[in-house]
């Protein structure tokens, strides 16, 4: 029971911090804490799951509901050639090349899913083997 | 009162267990030199190279090589994009070709022009040393990286991080590959896990050797994330090996096959004490911390040799003092000391921060050091830019 709660706690207290982190950013660039979804994919990490991201940009960039921030971006250049959209024309997207939106946490190399209310944070979640973030907003958005 | 004292021995049993779980054994690195060595040299900023670049290529290459191909100065790069070499004549500027390995080679990571029939490509998916005739467009031998370890041969095993001034070395008949373990080193394997690749070109042997110095890694420290245990080599005129190690003020000098190093100083004036980091429990060290402990103090990165001027230059990156960059490694000043051909220090130059260098690719050529330039005005990554410093 006592490792039950310790686990919850421990798990919990990393996802306020990745929370808190993400608001505190927003703070400083507040025409991103306008949308209703933030989508925050680096450029480094884990394979298969940016490239989910990447699929995820290149299919719902019209919906303005929905913020997109690149991160630790290697080539922006290459980027736009794999996904075919132009970064210039979408106001939704944003190049983060100061590297703002990097999480302090060991989920920085995972696309990130950021709900928004009011201008700040309220659930986040990661696109990783084991969560499937971007396939739970999809859904959300049909309903 | 029996059962106050018995709770008060708990309590204070509870807290020293927690206490002695959140500390760990730290290994500090001092710098006997610090502010006390005298400059004769530096390095001055002197011209640049520019290289256009296509629609699918980009700055920053992930490995570059300069070498003499034919009568040509040639440098190359990676486009892991396409996975392709592109060359360009270094003088000129021009593109002179690109070998593509079509579905050969499914992850490049670095590689090594012998000369225009052999390339050796190191594929980071399927983890072997392929041998590449761009004349025929075709793959002419394997060498697998994986040795006879089972599943769990990345953790027996270095994995390879190789860049352009990280390279594959050759020494005579040899390719010297510097790998790392990505995580601490465990007390048990400091004396038997090797970092460094050895392949015969002839035999096809593969040897592993070179062990992490006890001094710096030994005792079960903590030293995760990955930056912290990746050794940089170079070459020195006699063929030995020299390896900088990010947290020692000291380099270290082997031959290949031998199990033994001799170190020297190879310090810089400026950098202060180096230390791992203070948490017990190795895997769980949060990242902030793991970050804090190699953005806010000095390290050192690559070495190059340069034979032109029979100068050493080491970089060091230097460490962060605000606490709101901890996590930015691009933050970081760039010190490059300069050192004669026995390691006696002539000076050091700052040049800047990461988000203006890249020092992963700078390579040495009859110009000067050459290091590549992040242009603010290259917005649509056009140009490929260098720019060469030379020794005054």
């Amino acid at each position: 029971m006592l490792f039950l709660t310790l686990s919850f706690y421990s798990c919990n207290s990393e996802r306020q911090k990745e929370i808190d982190f993400i608001d505190n950013v927003l703070s400083e660039h507040a025409d991103l804490s306008n949308y209703n979804w933030l989508v925050i994919i680096p450029g480094v990490g884990c394979n298969g799951c940016i490239q989910e991201g990447e699929y995820f940009l290149k299919k719902h960039v019209s919906d303005k509901t929905i913020g997109f921030v690149l991160t630790n971006i290697s080539s922006l250049k290459i980027l736009q050639q794999k996904t075919g959209i132009k970064l210039k024309e979408h106001e939704n997207i944003y190049a983060d090349t100061d590297n703002a939106f990097i999480v302090e946490t060991h989920n920085s190399v995972y696309p990130c899913v950021v709900e928004i209310k009011d201008h700040h944070v309220v659930s986040l979640e990661f696109q990783s083997p084991q969560t499937p973030a971007l396939r739970n907003l999809e859904e959300t958005l049909m309903k | 009162m029996k059962k106050k004292l018995y709770n008060c021995i708990l309590i204070l049993l509870c807290a020293g267990a927690f206490i002695a779980c959140k500390r760990s054994i730290v290994i500090t690195i001092s710098n006997p030199q610090e502010g006390k060595l005298h400059a004769t040299h530096s390095l001055v900023e002197n011209g640049e190279k520019v290289f256009e670049l296509d629609s699918v290529s980009a700055p920053k290459a992930v490995y570059m090589q300069f070498c003499k191909i034919g009568e040509k100065d040639v440098l190359s790069f990676l486009n892991k994009y396409n996975s392709s070499i592109y060359l360009y004549d270094y003088n000129e500027g021009d593109l002179l070709g690109i070998y593509n390995f079509g579905k050969d080679i499914i992850k490049p990571g670095a590689y090594y022009i012998i000369n225009e029939d052999s390339v050796y490509v190191l594929d980071m998916a399927k983890m072997n040393l392929t041998l590449f005739n761009p004349k025929q467009n075709a793959q002419t031998d394997v060498i697998s990286l994986k040795g006879k370890e089972g599943k769990d041969w990345p953790i027996k095993l270095p994995q390879y991080n190789l860049f352009t001034s990280n390279p594959i070395i050759k020494i005579g008949d040899e390719l010297i590959m510097t790998g790392q373990l990505f995580w601490s080193i465990p007390a048990k394997a400091i004396q038997t896990f090797h970092f460094s690749a050895n392949i015969g070109i002839q035999s096809k042997k593969l040897k592993f050797e070179h062990c992490y110095p006890e001094e710096l890694y030994g005792h079960d420290s903590n030293w995760e994330g990955g930056q912290q245990t990746a050794p940089h080599a170079t070459v020195s005129p006699d063929g030995n090996l020299i390896y900088s190690f990010p947290p020692s003020h000291n380099l270290y000098i082997t031959a290949p096959h031998a199990d033994s190093y001799r170190k020297v100083y190879g310090g810089s004036n400026d950098a202060g004490d180096i230390s791992s980091i203070d948490y017990q429990n190795k895997e769980e060290t949060p990242e902030d911390i793991i970050s804090a402990n190699y953005v806010m103090q000095d390290m050192y990165g690559p070495i190059i040799y340069d034979g032109y001027r029979s100068v050493y230059y080491r970089f060091l990156l230097k460490k962060v003092t605000d606490k709101q960059k901890s996590n930015s490694i691009p933050n970081k000043e760039i010190n490059i000391v300069i050192m004669d051909k026995d390691f006696h220090y002539l000076g050091e130059t700052t040049i800047g921060n990461g988000k203006k260098w890249n020092i992963q690719n700078a390579f040495i050529t009859q110009e000067g050091l050459n290091i590549e330039y992040l242009s603010p005005e290259n917005l649509d990554e056009d140009h490929l830019v260098f720019k060469v410093f030379q020794l005054k």
